[in-house]
């Protein structure tokens, strides 16, 4: 925590009496974070009741309010106290969580001052956040060896450093108006890293979420819910729903050990009716994120009826909000912006082999049939040219390039090709390019045809 | 001279400064009442120079006493290594109190290789007539392995201890082999004493009256165990006494073992191995205890010790996963140690604090529901725990008032006083806070001064006091006056 104080002198400070001066050195502004308590933790130095400090060890007990049947061997080399402590710096702050901040201002002099207002702001690079302003209750008179405090919530949106700016204006005991200011630094981080995948197939969109813990803290996630845009339904593929009955423990053992996220309150809320302690194991589905630690979720986008042809031509398909709770439960939420889908590309020009022979001999040519396609709204003049270099294991028998002249918007051009496979086993047929002789644009094939070449038996060579 | 006395005068001043700081800081802490007298430590002329004079000092305290006087006891038994190595263990302990580590790796040094052939029972016949095994006790290999975290090297300490209740778990399942051995010799012998009861019986009914008592059976049945079925009968002792032996040396080898104990044992071994002779030593396994039981209660004593020393390291095993949050570790151990005692409530609410330190609010409820039940909801257990749910709830106003019910019923608890006055600063009244730890304090400075009010109030001090440094060095006068030699002063920092 960097503390930059500036202190600016009063504008009517002609008449300084020398024997009243008033210090303002003596004025000052302290912060401290609040945020959720810390348990204390001990090491506690224990032995054996045979050994000769056996009695005497550990000197800190547990703390037994009362008599205890059976406790358990060894608990006093337990350290997690019930001592609470508070942090001391301004570190390990998170986005997406709410700060809280305790501001005491203090009048360390002999002398009372008066009408005393504060304003505070917290100030992230262009952004200049209101976080306290008493001007218009002017607080009348902070008296000697006095402080007056308050508490600021506030929640943190933007990561990066952050200046606290807090401007003290009063009246000094000679009447002049005098203002006092201080600044805090400190940094904010990013505990969330989200990448995301998404895969199109019929008309179903597949969102592969990917979170990862980028903060050095546990955390705890309780919810992570994607809210997607109006023209999709959504289906969470994150739960698996468990059998309710008492005598399927087991079941319930193995399924925890898979991602349950959602059900997992519901089943939480079961063992409190049956009472089953013992086989509930929280961490056997590590429902908490260690640092560097990451978890998928799947969610699966159909259309809904009637909005099919809006759902296709849609780019951004909505957002992922996690909701986690990290030490004492503090609370943090966090949303990504909005998440964008890369539609398949439409093809200007579009080639493809329609049909091949079943059954396709070495050196023996066959026919195959190509349909060139032009889906742009214009019309477009045509070449289409075969590249040998591209071709491997089979050759287009043919002139190296066909004009076909200008194709409407929409039309087919069929072309039979001659080819003949010279290299036995699959291969695949390339090599044939369409150009755009107006701006001389390439259009390659993406279909991807493979053929089995076959070598004809030397008997049936021979018969020939 | 004119050197010499400067010297003496400048330590005088500085001492005379310090007594004069100390009155000051004593003045202004306690204000107008007076101040209690400091806290004075036992020497070692003022106890007993022997065992109690010992556990008398670490009672009170005065560890640095603690350290000179079992030095002299453990010099007094040299020929004894058993008990030379259980004064050395209270001294290092003391020593690990003062967190002296210097002073402790020079101890270490003088004793050597814990395993070697020094600190076994069988190189000294004569002393120890029918003792086998290895005489360390238990407790310095637990301490030795702790050690490595205050030197800052937490996995050790991990690791050592893991091989330490890998040992404990072989050794359970050893005992367990040799009890159910024992069982069936003692079923096997009895039916073998009933078979010949009842032959003896026939042929002395069919010689003798019917007047033979049990005793004369038995006898009886010996005899002619001894004359007519000698042969068999000496053969089935002797067969037992191989058995015996055999089931006492077994090294059992199928056991589960967390972790492979032998790599962690051989650099453990490796790091002591500073004595020439004992280089083979080095790079002996880790034995196991060899036992030498005669009956049944003995093996179950020796099980039921060997429980509560796996339980104590398992307990220390989730301090230190709590220390690098590895948390899922830590509740495993704990969920292990709750099989068996499914009514501590103590237990309980602890894996319930480990879930609220990870954000686990819904189990650390349930946790603490528990608790409830096993107790009652007005039990200081089910309200501290509760204070804690609602503060992971965001209700400062209710955990003050359940800390504060539990002040009202036990004025003396220091962690619910402490637990209030921080959900003070939550209220916006850092000034109630400092008053009521102070106060605290001023109540029985000798026993309530610790770490973790300490470190609250120096915490509290830089939001509060003009002159904060100044105020930590009057309170770091106070502690030195009243608080126990092994305080932690870098609380100040």
């Amino acid at each position: 925590m960097e503390e930059i104080k500036k202190r600016n002198s009063n504008i009517n400070n002609n008449n300084l009496n020398i024997k009243e001066t008033f210090i303002i050195d003596e004025i000052d502004i302290r912060i401290i974070k609040l945020t959720r308590p810390i348990f204390w933790q001990d090491f506690p130095m224990v032995c054996q009741q045979e050994d000769i400090l056996g009695g005497v060890l550990p000197m800190t007990k547990p703390q037994i309010y009362q008599k205890i049947d059976k406790i358990a061997d060894g608990q006093k080399a337990q350290g997690l106290s019930n001592f609470l402590t508070l942090s001391r710096d301004l570190k390990n702050l998170r986005l997406g969580e709410k700060f809280s901040l305790y501001i005491s201002v203090h009048n360390f002099s002999n002398k009372a001052i008066d009408n005393v207002s504060i304003i505070g702001r917290m100030i992230v690079g262009k952004f200049n956040i209101a976080l306290i302003n008493t001007s218009n209750q002017r607080r009348s008179v902070l008296s000697a060896k006095s402080h007056y405090d308050h508490i600021i919530q506030t929640e943190v949106t933007h990561f990066g450093k952050h200046t606290l700016s807090f401007s003290l204006s009063f009246f000094d005991p000679q009447g002049f108006e005098k203002k006092f200011e201080k600044n805090f630094e400190f940094s904010v981080a990013n505990p969330l890293g989200v990448k995301t995948k998404t895969v199109l197939l019929d008309s179903n969109i597949f969102l592969e979420a990917q979170i990862e813990n980028r903060s050095k803290t546990i955390m705890y996630l309780e919810k992570v819910v994607f809210e997607p845009i109006g023209c999709f339904d959504l289906t969470d593929c994150n739960q698996i729903v468990l059998p309710k009955k008492k005598n399927q423990n087991q079941n319930q053992n193995q399924n925890q050990n898979q991602n349950v996220t959602n059900n997992f309150n519901q089943q939480l809320n079961q063992n409190i009716e049956d009472e089953n302690f013992e086989k509930h194991e929280t961490f056997s589905g590590r429902y908490h994120l260690r640092f560097r630690d990451k978890r998928q979720y799947l969610f699966i986008l159909s259309p809904k009826k009637g909005l099919e042809k809006k759902a296709k031509s849609v780019t951004v398909i909505g957002k992922i909000s996690v909701s986690w709770k990290s030490r004492f439960g503090q609370v943090g939420r966090l949303q990504t912006s909005h998440l964008q889908i890369k539609l398949p590309l439409k093809q200007t020009i579009s080639i493809t082999i329609e049909s091949v022979p079943e059954c396709v001999y070495l050196e023996e040519p066959f026919k195959a049939k190509c349909i060139i396609q032009n889906h742009a709204n214009e019309a477009i003049p045509l070449r289409v040219l075969f590249r040998t270099h591209e071709m491997e294991g089979i050759i287009v028998i043919g002139l190296s390039g066909i004009n076909l002249g200008k194709i409407d918007p929409s039309e087919k051009v069929q072309l039979e090709l001659d080819i003949l496979p010279i290299i036995p086993g699959i291969q695949t047929i390339g090599g044939i390019i369409a150009v755009n002789l107006s701006n001389h644009r390439e259009y390659k094939m993406k279909q991807i045809v493979k053929l089995l070449v076959r070598q004809r038996d030397d008997k049936t060579i021979q018969e020939k | 001279m004119t050197k010499r006395n400067h010297k003496r005068t400048t330590s005088e001043t500085i001492q005379q400064k310090e007594e004069i700081t100390q009155q000051f800081a004593l003045q202004t802490f306690f204000k107008n009442k007076s101040p209690p007298p400091p806290r004075k430590f036992l020497t070692v002329s003022s106890v007993s120079e022997d065992k109690q004079g010992l556990i008398n000092l670490a009672k009170d305290g005065s560890w640095k006493s603690a350290v000179e006087l079992s030095k002299k006891l453990s010099l007094k038994h040299l020929k004894d290594p058993e008990m030379f190595l259980k004064y050395k263990l209270v001294e290092l302990q003391a020593l690990g109190k003062l967190r002296r580590m210097n002073q402790i790796t020079e101890e270490l040094k003088k004793i050597g290789l814990l395993d070697s052939a020094k600190y076994q029972f069988e190189s000294y016949p004569k002393t120890y007539p029918n003792r086998k095994g290895s005489m360390v006790p238990f407790s310095l290999r637990v301490f030795l392995a702790e050690l490595q975290h205050l030197n800052g090297n937490t996995e050790d300490a991990i690791d050592q201890l893991y091989t330490l209740h890998s040992k404990c778990i072989r050794e359970i399942a050893k005992c367990q082999k040799i009890k159910k051995r024992f069982q069936n010799k003692t079923k096997e012998n009895q039916t073998i004493n009933n078979e010949k009861n009842l032959e003896s019986l026939n042929s002395k009914n069919d010689q003798t009256n019917k007047s033979v008592g049990q005793n004369e059976n038995k006898d009886q049945a010996k005899s002619i165990s001894n004359n007519e079925g000698g042969k068999e009968a000496i053969e089935n002792v002797e067969e037992e006494r191989q058995e015996k032996t055999e089931t006492n040396e077994l090294d059992v080898e199928d056991e589960d073992e967390e972790r492979p104990p032998r790599v962690t044992a051989f650099f453990y071994h490796l790091q002591h191995s500073i004595m020439d002779n004992d280089i083979e030593c080095a790079f002996q396994d880790l034995e196991l205890e060899v036992f030498n039981f005669s009956t049944i209660e003995e093996i179950d004593q020796k099980i039921v010790i060997l429980h509560k020393r796996q339980q104590w390291i398992l307990f220390a095993l989730t301090n230190y996963h709590i220390v690098q949050q590895n948390f899922e570790l830590a509740t495993r151990h704990l969920w292990e140690i709750y099989k068996k005692y499914t009514d501590d409530p103590v237990l309980i609410s602890i894996i319930g604090r480990v879930h609220l330190k990870i954000g686990d609010v819904e189990a650390a409820k349930m946790m603490f529901k528990k608790v409830e039940t096993l107790t009652s909801r007005t039990s200081l257990y089910s309200v501290m725990n509760r204070g804690f749910y609602e503060i992971a709830m965001g209700e400062y106003q209710e955990g003050y008032n359940n800390f504060h019910e539990i002040c009202e019923k036990d004025p003396n608890d220091p962690i619910a006083l402490n637990n209030l006055a921080i959900m003070n600063v939550y209220n916006c009244n850092v000034e109630k806070t400092i008053q009521l730890l102070e106060d605290f304090i001023k109540k029985n400075p000798k026993k309530n001064i610790s770490e973790p009010i300490i470190y609250n109030l120096c915490t509290l001090y830089n939001l509060a006091e003009q002159n904060p440094q100044e105020k930590k060095i009057l309170l770091k006068y106070i502690v030195k006056t009243y608080a126990s030699e092994c305080f932690d002063y870098s609380q100040f920092n």
